[in-house]
């Protein structure tokens, strides 16, 4: 199995990490452009997955987010990330009303090896990464209009033994009651799969 | 909230959050995220409800339970038969082995309405567009044609030498489908029934469905692929799934097709069937797909599964999210059929029947319903019994 074009396209614990990482970050950029959370002019556009997507422009929100995510990754990286969760909150009561929930699963093998690898090429983990975004981006289709001003914040669901450091803490699980639940499609390098999906409480006049 | 940790299993909410208590931490930063402008806030405020019907439309709860649920004692678990249809006069034709019963959804009557009495099974059976003819095909080869205000046969539609595995009406035309793979049309005014033989697959036929207008023939086998019949007879072979098509279900737009694969390849595709036929789209489930339904008046598909999730999932179309996975059934749900009014869909899977209300009407007319009010909630189809 270990051609010389196997070995290009192989990719390692940490590439898949890497993966895993800018999906998650492309995700939550989008999310909070497309369910209005900040201004339009907070992001510009920028052309990842062969797609038209967003990312952040304004420079506290581009702060925040990278450095969160780059701790988020190195954590994905050593195998303690389960599950990252954006939140979004009515920022007037702090209820929450919309839940992303990015179900992070490392395959068994990886679990144990830190060498282990994965011959899947890039080109179809694209693909693959490529259909969940085109489905968030078109998911204002069903989503409920939110029509207050809100609030954001990943939570995430770790294994236990994670060095968390002073800039982290417990906190809230902050799920929704009677919520609608919704999963995207997923997809796989092989060494982590990741599952998308999202919970929000169905519009109350229904 | 329903919550999917491993492939099949699911778990109950609070057995999850001990779950989670146990082996993971929730954590996050310390330092509050940024906030958006107060200009921008008070922006998000005077958002009004212009949309809301729409949204209404699309973000619509469904309804998680069965409405109603019916016994079904011994019918047969066979990916290769049709067992239920529901007519347009709103009478479910359900087969249990050799009987077939009716249950009248308006009064929640059951009757038995006939029995092979030479040891055969009932393997398919499909109602006439009006509803009042029964199409009845059986694994000894035999199909026939039953009244059903006589309650009797009135022709047989012989030449078949196998197990009747599939029909379809299209008007006065029947297309029936067997285990060998013969496919042919009958015309049940004339004296010589057989009047179109269409040779093209080389195994059993899984699944047939006529066109909304009455064009097209689809035709699924177990030779994994789908054909589409023409008036020239000359057909499109769509080949894309790696396993045997059961599920096809015609789109009320024009020339658009869903089909599911069967164990093993447990994709949805959706085909353009117009000249350059081709697949629009791929759904990916994990599980064998039995049977496929297109919402009238919604733009979703209803999707039923066997091995291994015994499901039945609701998917938006085009953009393919995955509205509802509803995990009632236990043994796999073969059969799928819509009430007259595009209400209600009627699953049948192992030795039970349930009743979903899956796509109400925005703005109901009232007036009548699919379902007959009943406080019978555990009626059941009873073998040599007349319930009249």
């Amino acid at each position: 199995m270990a051609t010389a074009q196997a070995t290009k396209s192989c990719i390692t614990l940490q590439g898949s990490a890497q993966i895993v990482s800018e999906y998650l970050e492309c995700a939550v950029e989008n999310i909070l452009f497309l369910r209005g959370v900040f201004p339009d002019d907070y992001f510009t556009r920028k052309r990842l997955y062969e797609l038209n997507v967003v990312t952040a422009s304004d420079e506290s929100l581009k702060k925040y987010l990278k450095a969160n995510l780059a701790t988020i990754s190195s954590w994905i990286e050593s195998n303690k990330v389960e599950r990252l969760v954006l939140v979004l909150a009515n920022s007037t009561n702090d209820e929450t009303i919309e839940r992303w929930e990015f179900d992070i699963k490392t395959d068994a093998q990886a679990e144990d090896d830190e060498d282990a690898t994965s011959d899947k090429p890039l080109k179809e983990i694209q693909k693959e990464i490529q259909a969940v975004v085109r489905q968030i981006t078109t998911s204002s289709t069903f989503l409920p209009i939110i029509e207050v001003p809100c609030s954001f914040d990943i939570i995430l669901h770790t294994k236990q033994g994670l060095e968390m450091g002073n800039e982290w803490e417990i906190s809230a699980p902050k799920t929704i009651d009677g919520a609608v639940e919704v999963k995207f499609k997923s997809f796989d390098t092989k060494l982590h799969r990741v599952e998308t999906g999202v919970c929000y409480k169905p519009s109350e006049d229904l | 909230m329903k919550y999917l940790a491993d492939d099949n299993v699911q778990s109950t909410p609070t057995k999850e959050r001990y779950k989670e208590s146990l082996t993971s931490s929730i954590v996050h930063a310390k330092s509050a995220a940024p906030v958006a402008p107060e200009s921008w806030n008070a922006h998000m405020r005077s958002l009004g409800h212009s949309n809301s019907q729409i949204q209404k439309e699309l973000s619509r709860p469904i309804s998680k339970a069965p409405i109603r649920s019916l016994d079904a004692p011994e019918a047969v678990d066979d990916f290769y038969s049709h067992t239920l249809d529901w007519s347009s006069k709103n009478v479910i034709a359900v087969a249990l082995g050799p009987s077939v019963y009716l249950y009248n959804a308006e009064t929640c009557d059951v009757d038995s309405f006939m029995t092979l009495d030479n040891g055969a099974n009932v393997s398919s059976l499909r109602w006439i567009q009006g509803g009042q003819y029964l199409a009845i095909g059986s694994d000894d080869s035999e199909l026939k044609m039953w009244d059903v205000k006589k309650g009797r046969a009135v022709r047989s539609l012989s030449g078949h030498s196998s197990k009747i595995t599939a029909l379809s009406w299209n008007k006065y035309i029947l297309s029936s489908g067997s285990e060998e793979g013969l496919l042919y049309d009958s015309d049940v005014r004339a004296r010589e029934h057989r009047v179109l033989d269409r040779d093209g697959h080389s195994q059993a036929i899984t699944g047939l469905a006529w066109s909304p207008d009455g064009q097209t023939l689809a035709s699924g086998s177990n030779d994994n692929t789908v054909m589409l019949w023409s008036a020239n007879n000359e057909p499109k072979v769509l080949n894309e799934h790696v396993a045997g098509v059961r599920a096809l279900a015609w789109a009320p737009r024009r020339n658009v097709l869903a089909t599911g694969g069967g164990n093993g390849d447990n994709t949805i595709k959706i085909w353009n069937t117009s000249a350059d036929h081709h697949v629009m789209d791929t759904i990916h489930t994990d599980s064998q797909v039995c049977s496929l339904q297109w919402g009238r008046h919604h733009d979703e598909i209803l999707s039923t599964h066997g091995y291994s999730s015994n499901s039945i999932r609701l998917w938006k179309y085009p953009s393919n999210i995955q509205m509802c996975d509803l995990r009632s059934h236990t043994s796999r749900v073969l059969h799928s059929s819509v009430s007259p009014d595009g209400r209600t869909v009627c699953t049948m899977g192992g030795e039970r029947l349930y009743f979903w209300d899956m796509w109400a009407q925005g703005d109901s007319k009232g007036g009548s319903r699919t379902l007959g009010n009943t406080s019978h909630s555990n009626r059941g189809f009873m073998r040599g019994l007349d319930m009249r």
